[in-house]
C-alpha cells in the first residue's frame, strides 16, 4: 500500500502541475475536469479497480479508497465521469457483451460521458416502481417516458436507461438495463436549477425514441438485477466520507479556536457536540475497513454511517451558517450561505434519511413492513 | 496492564461464555430476587464470575494470580454484566480497585491486596468523588488518618476495604481503609440504581495506609479508565434495551397490526440501532488505547463517555416510550436499566461534564 502511495504521489508532483499550468483560470470548467480525468485514466489512478484486462489495476476497496484519499490531499479536481467509471463501466464488464464492452475504455478516458437513468417524478425512494417504458418494436426499443434527477444528464453523450418492459410482471421484475445514446431523436434532456443555484442534474425526456434491440445490457427483465449488483461496488466509501466529515470538524474547530472573537460557551459546545459525534462515527468507518481489509462484507454498518453521516454533516453545515451570522443572509460570507442550502441534499441524496430508517427496520431489525 | 492480548474472534467467544453463564446465573427473576433481599450482592454470580470464569483477575497480571489482559477484554465483561443487570460488583472490585492500585506503582501494594482482587476472595471499591463539599484531607499523626465525607462510593457496605483518594500536605495520595475499621461510616443512600447500592462514607480520623506516592496524575488516567468502563456498561444496557424494544414493537398489536410497522416506532428503533452501533465502535477504540499514552487515553475516553452518557439514557427512555403503558411498571425491566444507566452516566461525569472539559482540550476555550 505505502509503495503505490508512494507511486501516486510521485505521478501527482508531475501531473497536476502540468495540468493546472495548460488550464489556469479555465480550471473548473468542464473540458479542464475531462482532461484530468483523462490524465488520471493514462496513469491507471482513474481505473484502479478495474481489472487488468480493462487496463486497470484489478486493485480492492481499500488500495482505491486510499488512492482516492491521497489525490483529495493534493486538492486535485472531481473526476467528472465518477458514474461512468464507477457504476457503468463495471456493469459493462460484468454483464455487457463483446461489442458493449468496448463502450469501457472510452468511458475511461472520456470520450464518452454517461449518466444513469434511474430516479422518474413517481419514483424516487421507491425507483422500482419507474414507469418509462420500453416497448419491443421489430428490432427496436420505443422508448416512453421521463427521468428525473440524472448526474450528469446536460453531459452525457450515453445514459444506461432502467425501463419498464414488461408490464405485467412484478414490479422488480419487469425492468430492462438499455443503452442509450443521448443524441438519438425523441431524446430531451433540460437542466434542473437547484436551491444552491447549480445544475448537476437534468430531467430526461422520452418521446418514441428508438434503439436497437441489441442495446439491451444482460438478460430481458432483469435490468434490476443488473443495475443492483453494480451499486454495490459504491457502499464503501461511505467509510471515507466518515474519515473526511471527522477531519472536516476538526479543522473546522482549530480554525475557530484561532480566531481572534472569543467563542462563546454555547458555540463551544455545539462544536464539541459535533466533535464528538463525529469521532464516534470515524471509529465506526476505521471499524468498517478493517472489516474489508479481514476479507469480510460490510452489512448493515453502511446504512448506520450513511445515515449519520449525512445527518451530522447536515448539521455541521447550520452550525458554520449560525457561526457567520448576519454575513450568511448578505452573502458576505457566500461559503456559509451556498454549504447551507447544498448541505439539504445530504438526507436526500443516495436515499432520505427516512428511507435509510426504513431500511434499517425492516432489514436489519426485523420489524414488521408497514 | 496490556493494550490486548487477544484478537476479535477470541473476545467474542469470550463474550459468548460470559453471557451464557450470566443467563443462567442472573435472569432477571434472580436479579429482583437480590434486590428484594437487600443484601446488594448475588453470591453465587459473584462467584462464578470471579472465581470459576476469572473475570476479577482480567486486569491483574500472572504473578498475583490474574490473567494479564487489559480494557479491551474487560468492556466485554462489563457489557455483558450490565446486560444482565448482575447484582455483583465488578466495575468496583474488579476494575477500578485493581486499576487504582497497579496505577500507584506499590509493589508492596500489589503483592498485598491483587490476589485478594483477583480470585474475587476480597471485595475493595473506591470512594474518589468527595461529599457534602468537604475535601477528604489525609494527615500524618503517627500513621496517616482520613478525614471527610465520599458519596456515591459503589458497593461500600460489602466491600472489605475502600481506597481513598484524599488532599495530604503536598498533593494528592491514594490510601486504603479497613471498611468495618475505626472511624469509617458507612451510611446506605436511597440509591436510584436498585442493582448497584451506592454509600455516603463518612471518615472521621479513620487510620489509613497509604498507596504509592503523588497520585493526581495516576488518579487523572484511572478517571479516564473509568470512562471507558462505564461507557461499556452503557453499551451493554442499550444494546439489550434496544433488543427488548424491538422485540415488543414486532409483537404488541394495534390498529390490526403491530407497532413495529409504524414508522414512528420503527424510525426510533433504527434510531437505538445507529446509536448502539456508534457506541460499540466507540467502547471498542477507547479499550484499544494504549493506556500509557495519556494524551489519547484522555480525549478518546472524554469522546465515549460524552457520547454514551448522552445516548444511553436516550435509549433508555425511548424503551419505555416505546411499550407505552406496560414500560411504566414496576414489574417491567426497563426502569431497572434505566435507573443503571443513569447512574454510569455520571459516574466519572455526564456528557455535559465530558465536553466542556473538551472545550479546553480542544482549545475553544481556556
Amino acid at each position: 500500500m505505502e509503495e503505490l502511495e508512494g507511486e501516486l504521489r510521485i505521478w501527482l508532483n508531475d501531473a497536476l502541475p502540468a495540468w493546472q499550468a495548460q488550464w489556469g483560470a479555465d480550471q473548473e470548467t468542464w473540458d479542464a475536469k475531462c482532461d484530468w480525468q483523462r490524465r488520471m485514466a493514462d496513469g491507471r489512478w482513474a481505473i484502479a479497480s478495474w481489472p487488468v484486462e480493462f487496463g486497470g489495476r484489478g486493485l480492492g476497496t481499500l488500495e482505491v479508497l486510499a488512492i482516492e484519499d491521497v489525490v483529495a490531499s493534493y486538492g486535485a479536481p472531481q473526476i467528472p465521469g465518477m458514474i461512468g467509471l464507477k457504476n457503468v463501466a463495471p456493469t459493462l464488464m460484468k454483464f455487457g457483451n463483446e461489442e458493449q464492452r468496448k463502450h469501457v475504455a472510452r468511458i475511461g478516458n472520456t470520450d464518452e460521458v454517461w449518466c444513469q437513468g434511474f430516479s422518474e417524478p413517481g419514483a424516487g425512494s421507491d425507483l422500482a416502481s419507474l414507469r418509462t417504458r420500453a416497448v419491443i418494436d421489430g428490432d427496436e426499443f420505443v422508448i416512453n417516458g421521463q427521468k428525473v434527477w440524472t448526474s450528469n444528464g446536460m453531459h452525457a453523450s450515453h445514459m444506461q436507461l432502467l425501463a419498464r418492459t414488461d408490464a405485467d410482471a412484478p414490479k422488480h421484475k419487469g425492468i430492462s438495463a438499455i443503452i442509450v445514446p443521448m443524441d438519438t431523436p425523441g431524446v430531451e434532456v433540460r437542466p434542473i436549477k437547484q436551491i444552491n443555484g447549480g445544475a448537476e442534474f437534468a430531467e430526461v425526456f422520452f418521446t418514441d425514441a428508438r434503439v436497437p434491440l441489441a442495446n439491451l445490457i444482460g438478460p430481458l427483465h432483469d435490468g434490476w438485477g443488473v443495475t443492483m449488483t453494480t451499486l454495490g461496488h459504491e457502499r464503501a466509501g461511505v467509510a471515507v466520507f466518515a474519515g473526511r466529515l471527522e477531519a472536516r470538524i476538526r479543522s473546522l474547530i482549530e480554525e475557530v479556536s484561532k480566531s481572534d472573537h472569543a467563542v462563546s460557551p454555547v458555540v463551544a459546545d455545539e462544536l464539541v457536540e459535533h466533535y464528538v459525534e463525529s469521532r464516534v462515527l470515524g471509529s465506526m468507518g476505521r471499524a468498517m475497513l478493517a472489516k474489508i481489509a479481514e476479507g469480510g462484507t460490510p452489512g448493515s454498518e453502511q446504512s448506520v454511517i450513511k445515515m449519520v453521516w449525512s445527518e451530522l454533516s447536515q448539521r455541521v453545515d447550520t452550525t458554520i451558517m449560525e457561526l457567520a451570522g448576519v454575513a450568511g443572509v448578505t452573502g458576505d460570507d457566500n461559503d456559509a450561505k451556498l454549504g447551507y442550502l447544498s448541505a439539504r441534499s445530504a438526507t436526500i441524496a443516495a436515499g432520505t434519511s427516512d428511507i435509510v430508517k426504513n431500511i434499517i427496520g425492516d432489514r436489519v431489525l426485523g420489524l414488521p413492513r408497514e | 496492564m496490556k493494550t490486548s492480548t487477544t484478537t476479535a474472534a477470541e473476545r467474542s467467544e469470550f463474550r459468548s461464555s460470559v453471557r451464557d453463564f450470566l443467563s443462567s446465573a442472573s435472569p432477571e427473576t434472580r436479579v429482583r430476587e437480590v434486590i428484594a433481599g437487600g443484601t446488594g450482592l448475588d453470591e453465587a454470580a459473584w462467584k462464578g464470575l470471579s472465581a470459576d470464569l476469572g473475570i476479577t483477575g482480567l486486569l491483574i497480571p500472572e504473578e498475583f494470580g490474574g490473567q494479564g489482559m487489559g480494557m479491551a477484554e474487560m468492556v466485554v465483561a462489563l457489557e455483558e454484566a450490565a446486560r444482565a443487570l448482575a447484582v455483583v460488583p465488578l466495575l468496583s472490585s474488579g476494575v477500578l480497585a485493581p486499576l487504582a492500585i497497579q496505577l500507584a506503582g506499590d509493589a508492596q501494594a500489589n503483592a498485598t491486596y491483587l490476589p485478594g482482587l483477583a480470585d474475587g476472595s476480597s471485595i475493595m471499591t473506591l470512594a474518589g468523588i468527595d461529599g457534602g463539599g468537604v475535601t477528604t484531607q489525609a494527615r500524618d499523626e503517627n500513621g496517616w488518618s482520613l478525614y471527610g465525607t465520599k458519596t456515591a462510593v459503589l458497593n461500600a457496605q460489602i466491600a472489605s476495604q475502600i481506597l481513598v483518594t484524599a488532599t495530604t500536605p503536598t498533593g494528592t495520595g491514594l490510601f486504603v481503609v479497613d471498611a468495618k475499621g475505626l472511624g469509617v461510616v458507612i451510611t446506605p443512600q436511597d440509591a436510584l440504581d436498585l442493582t448497584r447500592p451506592t454509600a455516603l462514607v463518612t471518615l472521621e480520623g479513620a487510620p489509613a495506609v497509604r498507596i504509592g506516592g503523588e497520585y493526581s496524575e495516576a488518579f487523572g488516567t484511572l478517571v479516564s479508565l473509568g470512562r471507558i468502563a462505564t461507557s461499556a456498561e452503557l453499551l451493554g444496557m442499550s444494546e439489550k434495551l434496544m433488543e427488548v424494544a424491538v422485540d415488543y414493537a414486532k409483537t404488541r398489536v394495534q390498529f390490526g397490526k403491530p407497532i413495529g410497522a409504524f414508522q414512528a416506532i420503527k424510525h426510533r428503533c433504527s434510531e437505538m440501532f445507529a446509536h448502539v452501533e456508534s457506541m460499540r465502535a466507540a467502547v471498542e477504540t477507547a479499550a484499544l488505547v494504549d493506556p500509557s499514552d495519556t494524551v489519547a487515553l484522555h480525549e478518546q475516553a472524554l469522546v465515549v463517555k460524552a457520547y454514551c452518557s448522552r445516548f444511553a439514557p436516550w435509549i433508555a427512555e425511548a424503551t419505555i416510550q416505546v411499550h407505552g403503558g406496560i414500560g411504566f411498571t414496576w414489574e417491567h425491566c426497563a426502569h431497572l436499566y434505566l435507573r443503571r444507566v443513569k447512574t454510569d452516566e455520571v459516574l466519572f461525569g455526564n456528557a455535559l461534564v465530558c465536553r466542556d472539559e473538551l472545550q479546553q482540550l480542544l482549545g475553544l476555550t481556556a
